[in-house]
């Protein structure tokens, strides 16, 4: 009876372990973007923001879009956008990596990549992100025949536990504006 | 001394005349050599940057024609009437107006209105055809070629494909550009499945097409096509960097998109930022320790690393300029800056550094030159490991070893860069002197998968065997560092040691001067 119970024991706590790692894996497709690598917009208000949508936490936020990506969308297909998205993504992400940085990056719509940075000084956040932006602007990113040359403009903004997501947002948008005029 | 294929000095290009007053720029001097070899300085009638430096292309353009032509003009053969006679017939007039030089095409390409694309074609190899049969023959080539490309576009239009892809009139110029190469601008908006479409046809029309060479002989050519679709000037420039591209990467075709150049104002202005490094002498080295295994408290040596600041003061990496100052030819300034500023680190505190050179590097006597007279001046050979980057780009061995002993012999040790990766092999360091390997970091960040750990694992004990000293870069955590101990590295060196910073921080870092090699 006591080797029963341990047997089934056993079996529940594997079940448990698989049920457990299923979970996991269903949480990560459910908050990774379905073009890129990136986190998604779900992901920022389920696991970044409170249900007031406000920060739960305190950091830096960097808004970084692509220079007329309307008519690179206008001029290609859907299939060609999505691989350059994901070259892009893919730029920063290896970026951030190599310079062993603590960061979680969203596609939050579009070309508009959010990037979370932690541990930094705003310093050394524009300063990272100056020079991720100016390599991606010397990066060749090519898909079959075409060559891009992209250009990005980017905003960083500090924010703080309990603060507004969308006030933070909205500050990010009128800098990004002024980058661009 | 080694013998240079190139130097920066045959390379000064585009230069800008400032206004002391404001420093506004109010034109530009383009520097060149002419026929004899004389350096020339000439100020340029040019708008800006583009302009000017499309004046120097195409003055470089008339030297080397002249250039060729005085040296060939007793060695072509007799030019084969009848087959110029034939291509001449059936080659239309281009345009009406006279268009010499690439300026002329380029005022026509600007003057129009609205989006156009520009392709360039490049007859692939065409200097083996004029080696082989002679300038004239290469001449009628291109004739050949401008006939097939006229043929194929006016079959094209005549069977529906341009209407049916809503283009109500095709219109578009062919030029003769330069030597083999030839411009279409086509003067529609087409999409760019429709160029595809243009482009597949006349590379299969171009490379099935029997180019005569005289009244019974035939040969096959193949094309490299760079195209650009934008409105303005820079399309030109665009179709040139598509063009580049696509002999880099060996393929026959590229699209260069310029959506994102709509907003140029946004482009990073590297150009100026290189210029303005060079003016301030504000090159930064950066150090970064390297550490004997046994001791990863003190540094060995320190790895130096070129960065350059920004307008605002920001620290740029390499990423971000390295290439286009070998594009703007500006590499060398920088270089010998960082030479400078090195060796000032290494006398004042002994310390033993590295400094990375490749092989472009060691085919520059400028700063070869440079750098030989700071190692006899300030006699600190010992402090210096010269490490080769991009090792597998070394075409001539003996003059690399010609190098390589003239450092040695006072003191200098020798490192090869990213051994491992690539075709950094076993060849190289078989070849060269050399004292150190520094294993590719991209090996090295899997040491913890079996197959790395054993292929690792075996070329540190063949450098141990040929007596070469092993380091492992990108020792990002504890787990790294331990597995590379494990496996016999010699010294280590990542972010998880020391990150690379200014020399007062290292200072601070591990007090003054404390590489124990010095």
């Amino acid at each position: 009876m006591h080797n029963e119970n341990e047997i089934i024991d056993n079996e529940c706590r594997i079940n448990l372990n698989e049920l457990k790692t299923d979970m996991d894996i269903l949480r990560k497709q459910l908050y990774t973007d379905d073009i890129t690598e990136s986190k998604n917009r779900l992901w920022v208000f389920k696991q970044k923001l409170n249900n007031t949508e406000t920060f739960n936490d305190f950091g830096f936020m960097v808004s970084i879009k692509i220079s007329n990506y309307e008519g690179i969308t206008k001029e290609y297909e859907s299939n060609v956008t999505n691989k350059l998205l994901k070259q892009v993504s893919n730029y920063m992400m290896h970026y951030m990596k190599d310079n062993h940085l603590n960061y979680e990056m969203v596609r939050y719509m579009e070309d508009n990549f959010l990037i979370f940075m932690y541990g930094l000084n705003e310093e050394e956040v524009e300063e990272h992100i100056i020079n991720m932006q100016n390599g991606m602007s010397n990066y060749k990113f090519k898909h079959r025949s075409k060559m891009f040359n992209l250009i990005f403009y980017s905003a960083v903004m500090q924010y703080i536990k309990n603060e507004s997501f969308s006030s933070v947002l909205d500050q990010l948008d009128e800098k990004l504006f002024d980058t661009k005029v | 001394m080694p013998i240079r294929a190139i130097s920066d000095k045959q390379y000064k290009g585009v230069s800008e005349l400032y206004r002391k007053s404001d420093g506004q720029v109010t034109g530009y001097y383009v520097t060149y050599r002419d026929i004899d070899g004389r350096p020339i300085k000439r100020r340029v009638d040019a708008d800006n940057r583009d302009d000017a430096l499309l004046s120097l292309s195409e003055i470089k353009q008339n030297i080397d024609l002249e250039k060729q032509g005085k040296a060939m003009s007793s060695t072509v053969r007799k030019p084969i009437p009848s087959v110029l006679k034939k291509v001449t017939a059936t080659t239309k007039p281009l345009i009406d107006v006279p268009v010499n030089n690439m300026k002329d095409h380029q005022k026509i390409i600007s003057a129009h209105k609205g989006i156009a694309i520009v392709s360039l074609i490049d007859i692939v190899a065409f200097d083996d055809i004029n080696i082989l049969y002679g300038y004239e023959t290469g001449v009628s080539i291109v004739d050949q070629m401008q006939s097939t490309i006229h043929d194929m576009l006016k079959e094209m239009d005549s069977n529906g494909i341009f209407s049916k892809h809503s283009v109500e009139t095709f219109s578009y110029d062919l030029f003769n550009v330069y030597a083999d190469k030839l411009c279409l601008f086509i003067k529609n908006d087409f999409n760019h499945r429709l160029m595809d479409l243009i482009v597949k046809t006349l590379l299969t029309k171009i490379s099935n097409h029997n180019f005569i060479i005289s009244d019974d002989n035939h040969i096959h050519i193949n094309a490299t096509i760079g195209a650009t679709k934008a409105e303005g000037s820079a399309s030109l420039i665009f179709a040139e960097k598509a063009l580049k591209e696509a002999k880099s990467y060996r393929s026959s075709y590229i699209f260069h998109d310029s959506n994102a150049t709509k907003n140029e104002h946004l482009a990073n202005n590297v150009y100026e930022t290189l210029i303005s490094n060079i003016k301030e002498k504000t090159v930064t080295p950066y150090f970064q320790g390297i550490f004997a295994s046994a001791d990863s408290t003190v540094p060995y040596k320190y790895e130096s690393l070129m960065r350059i600041l920004d307008s605002k003061g920001r620290v740029l990496s390499p990423a971000v300029f390295m290439e286009k100052s070998k594009d703007y030819r500006l590499y060398t300034q920088l270089m010998i800056q960082m030479i400078d500023k090195v060796f000032d680190v290494m006398a004042k505190h002994g310390t033993a550094v590295t400094l990375n050179l490749s092989y472009m590097d060691i085919n520059n006597t400028e700063l070869c030159d440079k750098l030989m007279y700071k190692v006899k001046k300030m006699k600190i050979g010992k402090c210096l490991t010269i490490e080769i980057v991009e090792s597998e780009q070394i075409q001539d061995i003996d003059m690399v070893n010609e190098f390589i002993f003239s450092l040695k012999k006072n003191g200098v040790m020798i490192a090869i860069d990213d051994f491992g990766s690539g075709f950094s092999n076993f060849d190289t360091i078989m070849n060269l002197d050399i004292d150190y390997v520094k294993l590719d970091g991209s090996l090295v960040s899997k040491i913890h998968d079996k197959k790395y750990r054993i292929m690792l694992e075996s070329m540190v004990k063949i450098c141990h065997d040929l007596g070469i000293k092993t380091i492992a870069e990108y020792i990002y955590d504890e787990s790294i560092m331990e597995a590379a101990i494990d496996i016999g590295v010699d010294y280590l060196q990542g972010y998880h040691l020391h990150q690379p910073s200014q020399w007062d921080s290292v200072k601070e870092t591990f007090g003054l001067g404390q590489a124990v090699n010095a």
